[in-house]
């Protein structure tokens, strides 16, 4: 099946270093289990995976397969029920300084009572600067966007793309070490998303740092990533890691059309659907490990 | 000037031309409804004595006065029970309780505990005005939304930043309608209170015109009090349409 393709093996290899050697951002056994009246709703069953510096790695499942509530553990912004995020070693109970979430939904994010420069410095609130220098670096963030012209407009006047450009820039002035990213590009029109994803590369090969993003567009993940990890459906479990061996810099047409592009897309999708379909995930889950 | 409200100002002049031709006709009887021509010589009068100014300052003072302590209290309290679920359980019943009473029953014993004067005066505006004050806080804390919250968490702001920078800001058009609100509560009852038990300010005015028979002084007490309501509004209107410039863009692009 789909689990003797090389790139499946490749996955299995970087599983194995996984374990053997400590990594930047370690994600062990992650669980969030939400107690109800009656019954217990397991939203993320068990995550286990592992991010290298630098490193730009993707996440992608079956719509409602707990993402969200794993980059908020992963974040600090969520206690999981069990499991543990380690950052160098060092146990998340908090939002650690050196990371920043991306969120999807960039309207509820933005402060729309502050200017563009405004919600920008909003990210420098807690960082102590000189005056000159956050000035700087609001500036930089913005120019690295392209919003410089826009920086006294305020959110709600720019649109859905300029706004999630925005988010961008605020949590780039923030100059985190870890990247995490939820669905970033999601309500965002083809064109848009394209022209983003561009840029975001852009700014992780300039500015080295590790992204963890997550979406739901298996051909985004592919053509962004390092590596991808294929989610189960509720409650997720990792079903795969697989290393995306393209050449970089990455580019929308040329990229797309490499046929090992076409070949990972297609074996994401064809993993995507058979969990999705119902099949058994939890076997699945052991021999496409296995490697 | 917009047309529209040139139009209200037309309908306010003829109103008024046709209570003058009406009092002075004898369709009204004068003696209790007189002409606004003899309402305007007795206000000018009311103006000229000084009595005006220092009545309006007796007024104003206590009204700012007790406005400004509900305003602090109410914003405080109301964001401590939105942020804080254990502050909400324990205060919550009191204000529930307290809120629906009409904040005039609360005069006689606010003459009981301060006597006729300034301070009772404060305490009855304070009393009305912090319930729409602090109820709409409250409300307008607890509509943050969840992803600002968890947005402020993420760059690290401190309890006290992210309600400084987020939870206020957030919340502020709810603020403001409670603030609204209480403006006018607080000229009710500041006005209420001078009527019932108090020496200086423009309901002791019109009660002690009242007494004395003067009846034109009596309406032009009452206009003035008027006058004042509406242009406290219009100041209110003026500063909010500046201060939350950001949330009618907001709306507007929302409803688009």
């Amino acid at each position: 099946m789909v689990d003797d393709t090389p790139s499946a093996a490749r996955g299995g290899d970087a599983q194995h270093s996984a374990l053997s050697t400590q990594h930047f951002l370690d994600v062990q056994h992650l669980q969030k289990v939400y107690a109800g009246r009656r019954r217990e709703t397991v939203a993320v069953a068990d995550l286990h995976f592992a991010i290298g510096e630098d490193e730009f790695l993707s996440i992608v499942g079956p719509s409602g397969c707990g993402k969200t509530t794993m980059l908020r553990m992963v974040a600090g912004l969520l206690p999981p029920t069990a499991g543990r995020v380690l950052l160098r070693g060092r146990p998340v109970t908090e939002p650690p300084p050196e990371m920043v979430l991306v969120f999807q939904d960039y309207g509820r994010s933005l402060c729309h009572w502050r200017t563009v420069a405004g919600n920008v410095q909003f990210a420098l609130e807690s960082v102590r600067l000189a005056p000159a220098e956050r000035a700087q670096r609001v500036r930089q963030a913005l120019d690295v966007v392209g919003l410089a012209e826009f920086r006294d407009h305020y959110p709600w006047e720019l649109s859905g793309g300029m706004q999630q450009r925005l988010q961008i820039a605020r949590a780039l002035a923030y100059q985190p070490r870890i990247l995490l990213m939820d669905e970033p590009f999601g309500s965002l029109d083809a064109l848009t998303r394209a022209e983003l994803e561009d840029q975001l590369l852009d700014i992780w090969s300039s500015q080295p740092k590790t992204v963890l993003f997550v979406t739901h567009d298996i051909e985004e993940a592919v053509y962004l990533s390092d590596r991808v990890l294929i989610l189960s459906a509720r409650p997720s479990r990792v079903v795969e890691e697989l290393r995306i061996d393209l050449p970089r810099p990455r580019d929308q047409i040329a990229t797309r059309s490499l046929e090992q592009f076409v070949e990972y897309r297609n074996h994401v999708y064809t993993r995507i659907r058979n969990e999705t379909a119902g099949a058994p995930a939890a076997p699945l889950v052991s021999t496409a490990a296995g490697g | 000037m917009r047309p529209t409200r040139l139009l209200g100002f037309v309908l306010v002049a003829v109103l008024l031309g046709v209570w003058e031709a009406a009092a002075r006709t004898g369709l009204l009887d004068a003696r209790f409804v007189p002409a606004p021509s003899s309402i305007a010589v007795a206000w000018v009068g009311f103006a000229a004595s000084g009595q005006l100014v220092s009545d309006l300052l007796a007024t104003l003072g206590s009204w700012a006065q007790g406005y400004a302590i509900a305003a602090m209290l109410g914003v405080a309290l109301g964001v401590l029970m939105g942020l804080m679920p254990a502050v909400r359980a324990m205060l919550g019943t009191t204000v529930e309780l307290l809120r629906p009473m009409p904040s005039v029953a609360i005069i006689p014993i606010a003459i009981v505990l301060f006597g006729l004067g300034d301070p009772m005066k404060r305490f009855v505006v304070a009393y009305a005005a912090l319930w729409p004050v602090l109820v709409n806080t409250l409300y307008g804390v607890l509509a943050v939304d969840p992803l600002l919250h968890d947005t402020a968490r993420t760059f690290r702001l401190g309890p006290l930043r992210s309600t400084l920078r987020v939870v206020l800001p957030a919340a502020s058009p709810y603020i403001a309608t409670g603030l609204r609100i209480s403006t006018s509560i607080a000229l009710i009852l500041v006005i209420t209170a001078e009527l019932v038990a108090s020496r200086n300010g423009l309901g002791y005015f019109v009660r002690a015109s009242e007494q004395a028979s003067r009846v034109p002084e009596v309406y032009a007490g009452v206009l003035t009090i008027a006058v004042l309501g509406y242009l406290l509004n219009a100041l209110f209107v003026a500063v909010e349409a500046r201060v939350l410039a950001w949330h009618r863009g907001l709306m507007r692009t929302e409803a688009a």
